[in-house]
């Protein structure tokens, strides 16, 4: 699981919106949502330290 | 009047972001895998947001905004939930009697209602491209959203480097 990857995607895809590449930053958007959710679902089965 | 509302919503994201970042760098707590699931939902309604004000209105830009707050806040009451048994500790400092993530989920509550409320006021969505330009306060507010997503993909490589982060991080694993 790479960690850093919504948040460059994120980047990515609020590069994009500024350039005004507009179907561009929602493919990209989107797949950090799909990641987001990825992760999520892991983090949220998962065995975490309690002192998370 | 929907634009000033975009732009003050991105305005404060950022300052969402920015709080984080004081209290990771300056007060020295580092973000835990949950917390990051959290910025990244606030870092997606930033991203839908500035989509409106780059290139107009669309309902499809608050959709991506709230799929990411419900996922985002999904994160926090799982960690919120991890602590809600008595003598069960707490993850970071406290601001005004509430953790980070209990005020990211209030957060994320306070985004969906903001979304619906935009959604029942908006007009037809305008042909894009049409619309009047932004202003000088939006172009600000989409060059500091900008920076701090970047400033957020090194800070979380600095954290984690290509792997996950550490469950309880104590530091990071580049340093200047």
């Amino acid at each position: 699981m790479v960690m850093v990857l919504p948040f460059v995607l994120g980047f990515v895809a609020a590069l994009l919106a500024f350039a005004r590449r507009r179907n561009a930053a929602m493919v990209v958007a989107l797949a950090t949502v799909a990641i987001q959710v990825w992760w999520l679902f892991y983090h949220a089965t998962d065995k975490l330290a309690i002192s998370l | 009047m929907q634009k000033g509302l975009d732009t003050l919503a991105l305005l404060g994201i950022s300052g969402v972001l920015l709080v984080a970042f004081y209290y990771q760098f300056v007060i020295g707590e580092l973000p835990c895998p949950l917390c990051a699931l959290q910025r990244v939902g606030f870092i997606l309604a930033g991203i839908a947001l500035m989509l409106n004000l780059r290139v107009g209105y669309s309902p499809a830009h608050y959709g991506i905004a709230l799929l990411s707050a419900v996922a985002a806040g999904a994160a926090s009451l799982r960690q919120i939930s991890l602590h809600v048994i008595p003598n069960t500790g707490h993850y970071g400092s406290a601001l005004f009697g509430f953790h980070f993530y209990t005020w990211a989920f209030v957060g994320y509550g306070a985004l969906v209602v903001y979304i619906g409320a935009m959604l029942l006021l908006a007009r037809e969505a305008p042909e894009r491209g049409r619309e009047a330009p932004a202003g000088a306060l939006a172009t600000i507010a989409c060059w500091l959203f900008l920076g701090l997503c970047l400033a957020n993909a090194v800070a979380f490589f600095a954290e984690c480097g290509m792997g996950p982060c550490p469950d309880n991080p104590t530091g990071y694993l580049f340093k200047l």
